[in-house]
């Protein structure tokens, strides 16, 4: 089957991890699509997303030497995932030069450089891990679709921070595995994979288990596609959930202290969905 | 973390003399100081002119302007509830001198004069600016008992009745001659705040007249026309927010009008959308949603956080109370604490930013200030709420 990953920058060890893993798994991985960091384009959309915090977070990046010693829980999680699945990759780049795919540099997923590469390789998934909003185009070209794992459950959490908002309304966090379509999270739904609480998490933990949780959502999806040969998927409709954005900390604040009292224990799972697994 | 939404009014009060030195410590300060800060400008806004009233605004090049009887009309309900959440009685008895200022200035037909207030000089009645008015007497009379703030609040509410047209609309004693914009909601409003207590049947059937005659303009993009200044032209988010804001308190008055409640909440949740997508607000909006992004109408920020606070005091949606944390927290970015020129600016709010911008251009009005405190005191009550009742809590 042929893959291609797609990289928000070129440190992602979300993406490094689906990289190494589809390959190790068998999957044909010809392309990595890495949006380029440096594009003034990007610069403002970010510093316009995050306003001040931006330069904080550029250079948390920039000067982020990937030791498990001082990090962030957000990014803890995964860097032990990789430690543990002995990915010593750290870079996209270097990523691709081991499992022998090629990386595409490109100034955002939906630019003519990216699409005319995809339209001549025409890959059997795109696997979304990061790099912004894509359009029609590129989501047409893939055989079965454009994998996402979602933070939070769907359709009832669309949108940014959703393990943030899952929490908020009660909802157990997890990943929720569809397709991309037109719409912000509101593609057809495969599968859920909701994550346990533990007493001492955290909002920043459950979002650095999340991490983790998506990469092995990807690869369950993709395992359920090699043997069906096609998803079963539900579709979504517009009015089954809320586009939720990102949650001021004031917010966070209040779920930090429900998570510190334990006020979060009797979380819901969706109808269809029986246990959570912690990744 | 979250700004003293959790400690009671006791210890509010308390911290009070201990955190306010604190201001000093700029960009340290915390939302509680911001807050005192914002009360103590009013204060001086007061206390610039002899009389009772607020001044309009401190000019960046003239300093403070006379007194206007509109917006302090507004700001009573402000200081009577901070003077309850922080057990302040100076601002309260400040409340109600504002407010027996105002009935002083009933004319003898019981109009309100418009304009600011210049002694010796009488002003023509507007209606916009005597409706503001009635919901400083009725916050007065609701406070204080005082049965002479609720007669001339009945008074002024009635002479608003008498001279509405038989559409709802008023044409006459308007900020722009033959022009009755959609945010007359306000208007109506603060009339039915009156019936409330006078139970005056030609009023309240003036004010839905009055509603019912906005809340047909609106839109099927969820724009409301004319909530603007002027008719065709691109409306600051200062009139936008007044304009939902009317209709969603007297929805809240007149439960059985859902349409007014329905033509707010659409136009409520597109521009909470449009903010949350583009981080940020225009300063005014045309009909199509189109943005005048150069500047921030800074009071048009906090009165839609208050909308939108209000929304989810409707919906229970917590997405509002989000949107209205994040509004709120870009105007206290332009609040200054240590203000290096004018020391009178410490704790205003301008009416744009950047200060040139087209709303109120070089100004900081009274209810840029007042709108913020209002802001600051219904969010930390919400996240209050939202705190003490976790999903699934019994």
């Amino acid at each position: 089957m042929k893959i291609v990953v797609t990289s928000g920058y070129h440190k992602s060890r979300h993406a490094i991890a689906l990289i190494v893993l589809l390959a190790r798994a068998g999957y044909d991985v010809g392309y990595c699509l890495n949006v380029r960091t440096l594009s003034l384009r990007r610069v403002r959309a970010y510093y316009r997303f995050y306003g001040k915090k931006f330069f904080s977070l550029v250079r948390r990046r920039m000067f982020d030497s990937g030791s498990g010693a001082q990090l962030h829980p957000e990014v803890r999680y995964i860097s032990e995932f990789l430690l543990a699945e002995r990915i010593a990759a750290t870079t996209v780049q270097q990523a691709c030069k081991e499992v022998g795919a090629k990386l595409l540099s490109v100034g955002s997923l939906n630019d003519e450089t990216s699409l005319s590469a995809m339209r001549a390789y025409q890959p059997d998934v795109i696997v979304y891990a990061g790099g912004g909003i894509l359009r029609e185009p590129l989501i047409a070209i893939p055989k079965h679709g454009v994998l996402n794992a979602h933070g939070g459950p769907l359709p009832k959490v669309r949108g940014m921070n959703a393990a943030e908002w899952a929490l908020m309304h009660g909802l157990n966090p997890g990943t929720h595995s569809h397709l991309i379509d037109r719409g912000v999270d509101t593609g057809p739904l495969i599968s859920f994979n909701p994550l346990t609480v533990a007493d001492d998490d955290r909002v920043a933990d459950i979002r650095g288990k999340a991490v983790v949780l998506a990469v092995q959502s990807h690869l369950r999806a993709l395992k359920m596609l090699d043997e069906g040969g096609h998803w079963t998927t539900t579709p979504q409709r517009p009015s089954d959930g809320r586009q939720y954005f990102d949650m001021h900390p004031l917010l966070l604040g209040i779920l930090d202290g429900w998570l510190a009292v334990g006020r979060l224990r009797n979380l819901k799972l969706p109808e269809d969905v029986k246990e959570p697994a912690n990744p | 973390m979250n700004d003293g939404a959790t400690t009671t009014a006791a210890t509010r009060s308390a911290s009070y003399w201990t955190d306010y030195p604190g201001v000093a410590n700029w960009p340290g300060a915390t939302d509680q100081h911001r807050l005192h800060a914002a009360i103590d400008w009013l204060c001086r806004s007061m206390d610039a002119r002899p009389d009772d009233g607020s001044c309009v605004s401190f000019k960046l090049l003239k300093g403070w302007s006379y007194s206007y009887p509109e917006t302090t009309g507004y700001i009573i309900p402000t200081f009577y509830r901070y003077a309850a959440i922080y057990q302040r009685p100076d601002i309260a008895e400040r409340a109600t001198r504002m407010a027996r200022w105002l009935a002083s200035l009933q004319q003898e037909d019981g109009a309100l004069p418009g304009s600011d207030y210049r002694p010796g000089i009488v002003r023509e009645p507007s209606v916009f600016n005597a409706a503001q008015m009635l919901i400083g007497l009725v916050a007065g009379y609701e406070e204080t008992g005082d049965e002479s703030l609720l007669v001339a609040a009945d008074r002024a509410a009635t002479w608003l009745a008498s001279i509405q047209n038989d559409d709802g609309t008023w044409t006459k004693f308007a900020y722009r001659s033959g022009f009755s914009p959609s945010y007359y909601t306000r208007v109506c409003w603060p009339m039915l705040m009156t019936v409330v207590h006078s139970h005056n049947e030609q009023v309240r059937a003036a004010a839905v007249r009055g509603l019912d005659h906005i809340a047909a303009k609106l839109q099927p993009n969820g724009a409301i026309r004319d909530w603007g200044f002027a008719p065709d032209k691109p409306a600051f988010t200062h009139t936008i927010a007044y304009t939902i804001r009317g209709l969603m308190e007297a929805a809240r008055l007149e439960p059985n009008h859902s349409h007014w409640s329905a033509a707010a909440e659409q136009a409520a949740e597109k521009i909470f959308r449009i903010f949350e997508i583009r981080k940020r607000l225009a300063g005014a909006y045309d009909q199509n949603w189109k943005g005048t992004n150069w500047y921030i109408c800074l009071t048009g920020n906090c009165q839609l956080a208050i909308c939108w606070m209000r929304q989810f005091d409707a919906t229970g949606d917590i997405r509002f109370v989000n949107a209205a944390c994040k509004a709120i927290e870009i105007v206290s970015q332009y609040q200054p604490l240590r203000p290096k020129i004018y020391s009178a600016l410490k704790g205003g709010i301008p009416g744009s930013a950047p200060v040139w911008g087209r709303y109120l251009t070089m100004r900081f009005p009274n209810w840029a200030a007042k709108f913020y405190a209002d802001a600051l005191m219904m969010r930390d009550d919400r996240l209050q709420h939202i705190e003490q009742h976790p999903p699934g809590a019994s």
